[in-house]
């Protein structure tokens, strides 16, 4: 039996390689087999450099196979299993049973850092097997519990430990559960924007996606960032997804419990925010994975990028297929959109004028119909406050996020207990028809609805958006039932409601 | 008479002149060269005119218009609006889509098309009281305050007047097309442009003088100093018709054409209810307000609903946060309130994220 393992990504997946050497006599050559990247093959002179450090000449023919061969290899992380590999067949270090090795080599025999450090950690705690990883991939794998993992700074220490000579440090689990980092901005670091933040809450408490309007300069990104502070803190496992997308992409960690908040360009390319690629990595969706996306300038956009981001708005996952493979990265993000109200942004501004003429802001209004806004049941407008007004608040001190949150969870909670045996876990994830028969509204509360939805001429998508926006809000309240009061302010979410200033 | 309709640039007075040379229909039908002579055409109208005859292209439009529903109404039919003769060139042919001419009092509301929501608003309630004091509204069907004052006259169940200035077949801004097809179910689309005319700069100062011929007042809501809205004005002035505007804010470019003509002698329109029993003709009768859009007769405003509204009416241009402060609420306690008044349609977004009232701008 194989006992060197190395580790190849697909995906946010680490699927174990088996790295097999065979040395025979005869000029000095290295073959690499098995489906090997440009990487890997590079390899070849990396490894031989890192041994010689260690005073160990690789003499012969040395045939490399990497094991399964139909699946491609890539990435430099299968350095270091190649040279334990090679020492093995020497007989310089004895591997005693089946372990994981990875890390790039450095020439001079260091080990350096490199991405899936927490995929190939997630893979050696299922098979139970023993891991090598890099010194600077420490961190990250030392909050995946239950695996037995060593951190390597230079392969001389490897080889020590492997001889018996000397003992590396072992990697002790780690727990960031209570560190709470900040919240960045505050709630009430933001002078007035009343209606903003209160949508914010409830889009945080139902999982519902925002759409915020408003001129220049009134705050919207501000509000945007805003929102992840508000949200729940991630739970260990949500965490662990996080940590896995991360990884995979090889970027660093971030403070653990805090929820990713990703803001993309509107010249973003749509692999670079679906993913894909040669190598199918990630994108940002699924950097946002359990977070908040947000797509500033939102009817810039192009309309096949939003159109692909609108399935995996409803799945939680996208599917990434190339012709090197498929591949599944986890995407449940909360989507926060931000738009001007017109081409100049000052459509309604009561200080500046609008430049724009009649034609233009209909044709802007109609980029942003479309297939993503069905997916957005919050439309809140964002004022730009005048001087006056900011004097005005800035003696006020509103409430800060931990209260919010408070009240989030609250609502969560109860939404978690109603759904859970249902199948889901929020009020935005609620299908038509649990709509229909989950939600009760109080007699005057229907009559309500009936009058208003005639007069605001709301579609039946429009009259379910305000449905589960009014569950949320009832759920914020501890309300079993939906009311008039309830459904009331739901109506000012609703879309277009605040929209017919250029009627 | 749709020959010489199409061939441009002819009006009624063109029969007159016939009439004084002795030229008979028939000769000018078979573009007979005495005829036109006599009439003193020539140029490229008489030379799209012989095209015209020769082509044989009356028998077809008549045909299409059959086809498409479009009435043709010739000068001195029964049909004609009388009102039309006051002008000084009315139109040898009228093309009419809907339901025919409203007979009785009619008011123009016009105005430009990048109005500002105070703009578009007046423009709205006006017409909807007109439309309460069974006062047809004339306007332009173009956007901006034309389309509020359409709007609100449909909403009111009015039946209104659409002005336009291409062939009736072409809805024009195509923005409009369903706010056209309402305005064809009570009211009609008129025109004087043979089918098919795409929408050229030139037409619509032409399409004014209809309007302007059309009403009796004629009331400019927003105009800036050189528009449309401003010379309709001026050829209802010249029509005989009494000009009224509303007044805006002196500062805006938009209302510099408007505020002028007030200063210029047009009567300034500072009550709508008032102005509304006037143009109706009936004296100290008080119309519901918005008729569509009040609160349901069971459910009374709330004391917290009475209390925005208040605060709205008295300032204007709130944010939520405004509202909140002044009304000692909760912001959710302020959404609550504007859900249930904008759904009403009696507090409006000015802008975004802020609020003011209806009952503000109207009587």
């Amino acid at each position: 039996m194989n006992v060197v393992n190395g580790v190849t990504l697909r995906g946010i997946e680490a699927l174990k390689v088996e790295v097999e050497v065979e040395m025979t006599g005869g000029l000095f050559a290295i073959s690499v087999v098995g489906l090997p990247d440009a990487t890997v093959k590079e390899a070849r002179e990396r490894v031989r450099a890192a041994l010689r450090s260690l005073g160990l000449s690789v003499k012969g023919r040395v045939a490399v196979n990497l094991a399964p061969a139909d699946i491609p290899k890539e990435g430099a992380l299968i350095d270091l299993p190649i040279a334990i590999g090679i020492a093995h067949a020497m007989g310089e270090v004895r591997v005693a049973r089946p372990t994981i090795f990875m890390g790039e080599l450095a020439l001079d025999g260091r080990v350096r850092r490199v991405r899936g450090a927490v995929p190939a950690a997630l893979l050696a705690r299922k098979l139970g097997l023993p891991l090598f990883i890099p010194e600077g991939n420490a961190r990250e794998v030392s909050l995946v519990k239950g695996v037995t993992a060593w951190k390597v700074g230079h392969i001389r220490d490897l080889f020590a430990h492997l001889q018996g000579s000397s003992q590396l440090e072992p990697i002790a689990p780690r727990d960031e559960a209570e560190e709470n980092p900040e919240p960045d901005p505050d709630l009430s670091d933001i002078k007035g924007q009343a209606a903003a933040k209160r949508a914010l809450e409830i889009a945080a408490a139902g999982h519902h996606n925002v759409l915020m309007t408003g001129s220049p300069g009134s705050g919207k990104t501000l509000l945007a960032r805003a929102l992840k502070d508000i949200l729940p803190p991630l739970s260990d496992e949500e965490m662990m997804e996080v940590l896995l997308v991360r990884s995979t992409v090889g970027l660093p960690l971030h403070s653990s419990r805090q929820r990713p908040f990703r803001a993309i360009h509107h010249t973003s390319s749509t692999i670079s925010v679906c993913g894909g690629g040669t190598n199918l990595r990630p994108g940002e969706i699924s950097l946002a994975h359990r977070g908040v996306l947000f797509l500033d300038e939102f009817t810039e956009f192009r309309r096949d990028l939003l159109e692909s981001l609108r399935q995996p708005l409803e799945d939680g996952f996208i599917p990434v297929s190339r012709a090197s493979g498929s591949v599944t990265y986890p995407a449940r993000v909360l989507l926060v959109a931000a738009c001007n109200p017109c081409p100049c942004g000052f459509l309604g501004d009561p200080q500046e004028p609008c430049r724009c003429s009649p034609l233009a802001v209909e044709r802007y209004r109609r980029k942003m119909s479309g297939p993503i806004l069905d997916r957005i049941d919050l439309h809140v407008t964002v004022p730009r406050l005048t001087p006056d007004e900011l004097v005005q608040f800035e003696g006020q001190v509103g409430e800060s996020s931990a209260d919010v949150r408070q009240r989030v969870l609250r609502a969560r909670e109860v939404q978690w207990r109603r759904w859970g045996p249902l199948g889901f876990q929020c009020n935005a994830e609620l299908p038509e028809r649990a709509l229909r028969r989950q939600v009760k509204i109080d007699a005057e509360g229907r009559r309500f609805l009936k009058d208003v939805a005639g007069r605001v001429r709301l579609s039946g998508r429009g009259i379910s958006r305000v449905l589960k926006v009014a569950r949320t809000i009832a759920d914020l309240a501890g309300d079993e039932g939906l009311t008039t009061a309830h459904l009331a302010e739901a109506l000012a979410f609703r879309e277009g409601g605040d929209l017919p200033w250029n009627r | 008479m749709l020959l010489l309709n199409a061939a441009g640039s002819f009006d009624a007075s063109v029969l007159e002149a016939a009439d004084d040379h002795g030229v008979s229909w028939e000769d000018i039908v078979a573009g007979s060269a005495t005829a036109l002579d006599a009439l003193g055409v020539k140029g490229a109208p008489r030379e799209a005119l012989l095209g015209l005859v020769s082509s044989g292209w009356c028998d077809g439009e008549v045909d299409q218009c059959e086809k498409k529903g479009i009435e043709i109404i010739f000068f001195g039919e029964a049909r004609y609006p009388p009102v039309l003769n006051d002008l000084r060139d009315p139109p040898l042919v009228l093309y009419a889509r809907g339901k025919g001419l409203p007979s009785g009092d009619a008011v123009a509301v016009v105005g430009t098309r990048k109005c500002t929501s105070y703009g578009s608003g007046c423009a709205y309630d006006l017409a909807s009281m007109l439309a309460g004091a069974e006062v047809t509204v004339v306007s332009g069907g173009a956007m901006g305050i034309d389309g509020a004052a359409h709007r609100g006259s449909i909403d009111s169940g009015g039946r209104t007047v659409a002005v336009i200035g291409t062939g009736a077949d072409i809805f024009y801004p195509a923005q409009h097309a369903s706010l056209f097809g309402e305005i064809m179910e009570e009211g009609v689309l008129l025109g004087e442009f043979p089918l098919g005319t795409p929408p050229r700069p030139w037409q619509f100062p032409r399409r004014n003088r209809l309007i302007a011929g059309l009403c009796s007042r004629c009331v400019v809501v927003e105009a800036p100093q050189k528009s449309g809205a401003v010379l309709t004005a001026r050829l209802a002035l010249e029509t005989g018709r009494e000009v009224w505007a509303v007044p805006g804010r002196i500062t805006d470019t938009v209302c510099r054409g408007s505020n002028a003509l007030i200063s210029d002698g047009a009567m300034p329109l500072v009550d709508l209810g008032e102005f509304a029993c006037l143009a109706s003709g009936s004296q100290g009768e008080l119309f519901p307000l918005i008729p569509r859009q009040g609160l349901p007769a069971n459910s009374p405003l709330t004391p917290e609903e009475a209390e925005v509204l208040r605060i709205l009416s008295d300032h204007g241009d709130m944010t939520v946060d405004n509202i909140a402060t002044e009304g000692k609420m909760s912001a959710a306690a302020v959404l609550r309130v504007l859900g249930v008044l904008s759904a009403y349609g009696l507090a409006v977004p000015s802008g975004p994220g802020r609020w003011g009232s209806r009952a503000a701008r109207g009587a």
